[in-house]
């Protein structure tokens, strides 16, 4: 057992960090209070190569895998939710349908300018009655010819409202359903009838774009079919499987700061004659966070190392976004806690920290259902086969 | 390796020697009779050093710099010898032997490495005292490389080991937080010394001393200078080495550019608390704390800022603080290394007329 | 045209601490990173590069360790790296160094421009660039930022104790990099990948250069003791009327040299 990165993961590492701290961190506050995407940092990160972060260089990618992928948005997540989750949509669930399910045509069409940085992507799922269940979807796609219509809505697309190149699932046969009926396709933002709908106005996150995508026949070539017609589940699941890893890393990122936030604050305030940092209430919150933090960091690292060696990870996948954002949340809300009212202060990173890390608990797969995920994969093994 | 040099073309000049009082110089005498040998080893003596007269004026630091060669040759039993590059004058040559030299060699004109290494290799001196300055780093390290001397930069002390006669130097590592003292093995032993490492010595007009003019030719340098506009860009924040922080107690619009003109006199950059941002004296980018940027400046002079965790939050780092407070009782003034109670805005003004 | 970066692998300075109890510096928090400075020499050559074409090709001394130095300037942009490593340089000081680099400068051939940074932050003494130009028989410009090429000859500014200069030189030459405008660039992630897993670090020997014990490890410094600097003695007021109090501190301040 090593527990320690290779070199060039240390040398990735020491980028990232230094490219968040000169050229994100600076912005998180004004996206917050704006309410707009970090526009000017896109380019950045594409000439940093920062948008392709896992793929294969075959495909415009920097071929560092689940562990240089983890160490980005840990690091991302240390500065700037917003500017993480515009990542985490691109790569990890948007460009990744592309990676997993594509063909080898489709990969070099799509996935390498995505990879590149050159086009953004976004990955569409939930719907107005679809969430948790994802089963649920009512968008279309018919076939007609070589081409398919689709129509329907979906919502709470992460980077919809610029997207270049959406991953979309819908109903192929509706009588199948969530066995069979449903199939990824790939959407281009210029076919006629893609329409951005409402962007939401979100208590957190408020730096990423959050939108409505409207389908309205919209034709989609039956060549931009990702995977097989029928198995869509299948290529989503995987890629959203290998974003909780992610997430995971992003949250490890937010509660590493909080931590080093709170510790530094607790040194220096005084109360009752005495910094904080002598007082056994804090100690006990900043050993908490500093535990929970250093159990997530093994957890997390252990499973992208469990996805570059391809072995199964879904479990701990799920694992990884169900602990990460409990463990966020709780650690800005002790470090909120230990700051006192300054924490609450809008002119204060922690207010926002606050608000940002509770989308953790909700997007890509509630806690509930990485609950039932890990619960359904722990049964599995026991031979149980547990039926939604 | 030592590449050969190009002629030497600078040689003391017989004719041109125009000694001017009698010499009552140290006599050494003494010392080589009781010690039996000369003094020095390997024929290496005596202290040399170059300074640069501009518009008939010394710098302080050369006067700093022939004080502390006096100190030593004192100490070391040895002559201090000057060469007096620029454009030298007798007066300028009587200040530097009312301030240490013994001797002191006009030699008109700016210094360069091949013609002082040349010099220096035939001369032998124990050590050589340059003042501290980006030209005279390089002109140093030339020389030393050319001559297989030590060197040691940005010299705050010298001493000299009184068994072995090695020089002792202190300089400045890991941007100054902390200082090394470096011995040096090899001669000469080469020193720039920093801008105020050594007061001032007090002129002595009754020493008196040898002045002669070298046939000097330095060599013309391969590089042009000439001089460039400013570019007027104060220091950013986070990288300054000093910051001048204004808050709340400053009062007014007329307290604020005090500030101004204190930060200005330092070549400081202008930051402040979140009071100073209230009053719209400052931008967000500038303000100092938890809630904005943090600072780690080598000096941090707050004026009018009383001090809250917040604000202190941001500042923590810097290696010297001053506050300058109206109430006795400002957090601040416990974290400051000097404070001073009053007005704010008297003490800035009256702090921007010392220095002057 | 091919320009040499001689670059060095330092401890982090913003995370050495003193250990007052050792007096000794403690390196324990402290990563291994290439020297700032030189990593604005480096941003200055691939600048140049870009502009007149040419080789770039990074330099440093040390270990096998300081390979890592190496490869991250592979990973900016650098052609080729090479690490002069051997025993003998292991107790090299300043002097030898240099002569070490301008052998290996001389080795590489056809070098019109070599570039580095204006110091070391963690003990140099900012003399190497003009060690390094002795030991070419090469001019030397310390402390300089934007270099541009017109007709082989390099132009710069540099700023004195006293003034902004614009300078100019025939090359070859030798150039010292401040900390200025131009900012390093980011190491793409894809160059980092290749520079790490796959690129070569070329690594010559004392024997390569042709260079003997004599000419590299006489020793002309030594380093003794640290001088820890003095404990902070917060809280002291000065007092007397504004004036007085104001001309008190200026004294203090300059007797501590922070002004």
């Amino acid at each position: 057992m090593d527990f320690s990165f290779p070199p060039e993961m240390v040398a990735f590492r020491r980028m990232v960090r230094e490219f968040a701290e000169e050229e994100v961190r600076p912005l998180a506050a004004t996206i917050d209070r704006e309410d707009r995407v970090p526009w000017e940092t896109i380019p950045k990160l594409r000439q940093a190569g920062l948008l392709g972060v896992p793929f294969p260089q075959k495909y415009g990618g920097a071929g560092l895998g689940e562990m240089g992928y983890c160490i980005l948005l840990e690091e991302m997540g240390r500065v700037c939710t917003s500017t993480a989750t515009f990542i985490g949509a691109h790569i990890g669930i948007g460009a990744m349908a592309i990676y997993l399910g594509g063909t080898e045509e489709q990969k070099q069409r799509y996935l390498v300018p995505l990879a590149r940085g050159e086009k953004l992507a976004a990955f569409a799922l939930t719907e107005p009655g679809a969430g948790s269940d994802a089963a649920a979807i009512r968008t279309r796609a018919v076939r007609d010819g070589d081409r398919y219509i689709l129509n329907g809505t979906k919502i709470y697309i992460t980077n919809g409202s610029f997207a270049d190149i959406i991953s979309v699932m819908a109903v192929t046969d509706p009588a199948l359903g969530a066995r069979g009926g449903v199939t990824a396709f790939i959407v281009e933002k210029e076919y006629p009838g893609y329409k951005v709908g409402t962007i939401e106005d979100k208590m957190g996150i408020r730096g990423s774009a959050t939108a409505e995508l409207i389908f309205d026949e919209v034709e989609v070539p039956a060549a931009n079919v990702l995977g097989q017609v029928g198995l869509g589940f299948v290529t989503f699941m995987q890629s959203l499987d290998v974003g909780r890893v992610t997430l995971g890393a992003a949250c490890l990122g937010g509660a590493e700061t909080a931590l080093e936030m709170a510790i530094r604050y607790a040194r220096v305030r005084e109360q009752f004659g005495r910094p904080l940092a002598h007082l056994q209430s804090v100690q006990f919150m900043v050993a908490e966070m500093a535990a929970e933090i250093e159990a997530l960091r093994s957890l997390v690292y252990r499973t992208a190392w469990l996805v570059d060696t391809k072995q199964p990870f879904t479990k701990e996948a799920g694992m990884c976004k169900l602990l990460g954002s409990e463990i966020a949340s709780r650690c800005v809300d002790r470090a909120m806690q230990i700051h006192g009212a300054l924490g609450y202060s809008r002119d204060f990173p922690l207010e926002r920290m606050l608000r940002d890390s509770r989308i953790a608990e909700l997007f890509e797969g509630t806690n509930e259902i990485q609950r039932i995920v890990i619960a359904t994969e722990l049964f599995r093994e026991a031979g149980v086969r547990i039926r939604p | 390796m030592l590449r050969p040099l190009r002629g030497l073309s600078m040689t003391e000049g017989n004719s041109a020697r125009h000694s001017l009082k009698a010499k009552t110089m140290q006599d050494l005498s003494y010392l080589e009779a009781l010690m039996g040998e000369p003094v020095g080893e390997e024929g290496y003596r005596d202290i040399w050093g170059l300074a640069s007269a501009v518009e008939g004026r010394l710098s302080d630091l050369s006067l700093q710099t022939v004080g502390k060669a006096r100190g030593l040759a004192d100490g070391l039993g040895a002559y201090v010898r000057f060469l007096l590059a620029g454009a030298p004058d007798e007066e300028t040559a009587q200040t530097l032997i009312a301030h240490g030299a013994d001797y002191v060699y006009l030699a008109p004109g700016q210094a360069d490495a091949e013609t002082l290494a040349a010099f220096l290799r035939e001369r032998k001196p124990e050590i050589v005292l340059l003042d501290d300055s980006i030209t005279n780093r390089a002109l140093a390290a030339r020389v030393a490389q050319a001559l297989d001397a030590s060197l040691v930069t940005e010299a705050e002390d010298v001493r000299a080991d009184p068994i072995d006669r090695a020089l002792l130097v202190t300089r400045p590592i890991y941007e100054g937080i902390a200082s090394q003292v470096i011995a040096c093995l090899a001669k000469p032993q080469i020193v720039t010394v920093r801008a105020g490492a050594f007061p001032l010595p007090y002129p002595d007009r009754s020493r008196t001393g040898s002045i002669e003019q070298l046939s000097a030719s330095w060599q013309p340098d391969a590089v042009q200078y000439e001089p460039a506009p400013e570019v007027a860009s104060p220091p950013a924040l986070t990288t300054a080495r000093i910051v001048v922080s204004a808050g709340r107690g400053m009062e007014d619009a007329e307290g604020f550019a005090l500030v101004q003109q204190l930060a200005a006199r330092l070549g400081a950059a202008i930051a402040g608390d979140r009071g100073a941002l209230d009053m719209g004296w400052i931008g967000p980018e500038q303000q100092v704390g938890a809630l904005g940027v943090i600072v780690t400046p080598a000096l941090y002079i707050a004026c009018g800022i009383e001090g809250t965790t917040e604000h202190y939050l941001g500042m923590e780092g810097a290696r010297a603080v001053i506050a300058l407070c109206r109430e006795s009782d400002a957090p601040l003034l416990k974290a400051a290394d000097w404070g001073i109670i009053g007005s704010p805005k008297e003490i800035v003004r009256a702090l921007v007329e010392a220095m002057g | 045209m091919r320009i040499a970066v001689c670059i060095k692998q330092i401890l982090d300075p913003r995370a050495v601490r003193l250990s007052r109890s050792r007096e000794a510096i403690d390196p324990r928090q402290a990563a291994r990173i290439v020297n700032p400075p030189d990593r604005y020499a480096l941003e200055a050559a691939l600048r140049l590069r870009e502009r007149h074409g040419g080789e770039v090709i990074a330099l440093s001394v040390g270990a096998r360790d300081v390979s890592d130095a190496l490869r991250e300037a592979l990973a900016m942009g650098a052609d080729r790296a090479i690490l002069l490593s051997d025993e003998m340089l292991a107790g090299a000081d300043a002097s030898g160094v240099a002569r070490a680099l301008a052998r290996a400068v001389e080795h590489i051939g056809d070098v019109s421009l070599v570039l580095t940074g204006e110091r070391a932050l963690d003990t140099g003494g900012g003399t190497l660039p003009a060690r390094l130009a002795q030991e070419l028989g090469w001019p030397v410009v310390t402390d300089a930022s934007e270099p541009q090429l017109e007709d082989s000859i390099l132009r710069a500014f540099q700023r004195d104790e006293k003034q902004r200069w614009s300078v100019s030189v025939a090359l070859p030459a030798v150039l010292a990099v401040t900390r200025q405008r131009e900012k390093p660039r980011y190491p793409p992630a894809l160059r980092i990948a290749w520079a790490y897993r796959e690129a070569e670090v070329e690594t010559w020997d004392c024997d390569d250069l042709g260079l003997s014990p004599e000419e590299i490890s006489a020793r002309h410094t030594e380093e003794r003791n640290l001088v820890m600097p003095p404990e902070r003695n917060l809280g002291f007021i000065l007092s007397g009327s504004p004036e007085e109090a104001a001309r008190s501190l200026v004294a203090e301040l300059r007797g501590k040299r922070l002004i």
